[in-house]
């Protein structure tokens, strides 16, 4: 799906990664693990296409697709409702349908659909943004730090996406400090070591 | 698809504008405001005003669009939808399109509702108030757009509102030139059409180049 050839990485000075080459396979779940300041942000926003590479290359097979990426920031916007967020987010992927009222309620949140994401908290602000994964037929997802301020019956949710990613042949790259299930088997990347 | 996207972007801007119209009634009192005191401060003479009155109807018009831009992309920036637009896989361009044209709606339409009620205070009358009117529904949206490129030129900069002034008033010069000429033109009975003209070209120039460029500039916003 995507090669990733001796990339490298400088912020501010110092060097983050550098000779960096792994290659993402359909199926696969890639764990990037690292400090705080190793690059694993900066790595996902490379192949996200969000930061140019600085070395190296990245190599589609094919045509470059778009992506489902859920940064550090996870643009949903105070302003509109959960259900609002999640219509908007399922329309830049063209399925609208997919932001169903059954999708917020699987992650906890349809009492809260007509709720402005302001008043939600971190974690409920971070489950609108993650519903999109309920319908997103995207092959690559690339999740940074998807976890954090989640509870466990989220994670559980969670972990249950990212199986069904992986079993229709998608593929997964995420950074996280947290452990995921056993049952999820990866592909481990440490940065900074 | 492009066009679901489209609706869905501006359906979005407006219901933000909506949610937030404390932000969408600052240029609109701003306006208010200079045309209500300015004739205050001359002393109401219809006399005195009548010269300057295009001209200082289209220069608080323009600051009043000013105002608007500042805070364009710098939500969108915070919670992260820019980096949502750019990895969604749907034009760039057209993603800006969208929330410039909703943008330009949100900000000008009451502008252009006001200006021609504020300009009868200042003394203009008949075919000058339609010539305002015109001249803003032309001039307005390029304004904003103009402001649009500033405001994703310097997003994320600290002291940006300065540099965005800097950056946009020798450009709205054009614009404010044709916009008043019209007005000046029409108040002493000659035909305004030469400057409506050049203002559509200028709009037909900002709906072509501006979202591109727009675009062009929240792309490097993120790197």
């Amino acid at each position: 799906m995507l090669e990733v050839r001796e990339l490298g990485c400088r912020r501010g000075g110092r060097t983050l990664f550098e000779n960096l080459s792994f290659r993402v396979g359909a199926g696969q779940l890639w764990l990037v693990r690292g400090a705080n300041g190793s690059g694993k942000t900066s790595l996902l926003r490379i192949l996200a296409g969000l930061s140019p590479a600085e070395q190296g290359e990245l190599f589609w097979e094919g045509e470059r697709e778009p992506v489902l990426w859920v940064g550090h920031r996870v643009a949903v916007s105070v302003d509109l409702t959960a259900r609002e967020n999640l219509e908007f987010m399922a329309a830049l992927e063209g399925d609208e349908a997919g932001a169903s009222a059954e999708v917020l309620e699987a992650v906890g949140l349809g009492v809260f659909s007509e709720t402005r994401a302001g008043r939600l908290s971190e974690g409920q602000a971070r489950r609108v943004a993650l519903a999109r994964l309920a319908f997103s037929t995207r092959r690559l997802w690339l999740l940074d730090e998807p976890l954090t301020s989640l509870d466990e019956a989220s994670v559980g949710w969670f972990e249950a996406q990212v199986q069904r990613q992986l079993d229709r042949g998608g593929a997964v790259v995420m950074a996280t400090h947290r452990e995921v299930s056993d049952s999820l088997q990866g592909w481990a990347l440490q940065l900074g070591a | 698809m492009m066009g679901r996207v489209f609706a869905a972007v501006f359906r979005r801007e407006v219901r933000l504008a909506w949610r937030r119209r404390g932000q969408l009634l600052q240029p609109l009192v701003f306006y208010a405001l200079v045309m209500l005191l300015f004739p205050l401060g001359a002393g109401a003479d219809l006399v005195l005003l009548g010269p300057v009155a295009p001209s200082l109807l289209w220069v608080a018009a323009l600051l009043a669009v000013l105002l608007a831009q500042g805070t364009l992309f710098s939500a969108d920036l915070e919670e992260g939808g820019i980096e949502l637009w750019v990895t969604s896989g749907v034009s760039l361009g057209w993603l800006t399109l969208a929330k410039l044209i909703a943008h330009a709606m949100i900000v000008s339409l009451p502008l252009i509702l006001v200006g021609p009620v504020l300009a009868g205070w200042l003394g203009l009358r008949g075919e000058a108030l339609w010539v305002l009117a015109a001249s803003m529904a032309l001039g307005m949206p390029v304004l904003c757009w103009i402001g649009a490129l500033g405001a994703a030129l310097t997003l994320g900069l600290p002291r940006g509102g300065i540099l965005l002034a800097l950056i946009v008033l020798p450009l709205y010069i054009p614009v404010l030139m044709f916009g008043a000429g019209a007005v000046h033109a029409a108040v002493e009975g000659r035909p305004a059409d030469g400057a409506l003209l050049l203002l559509t070209g200028l709009l037909f120039l900002g709906v072509s180049l501006a979202p591109l460029a727009t675009a062009a500039a929240l792309r490097v916003s993120q790197e």
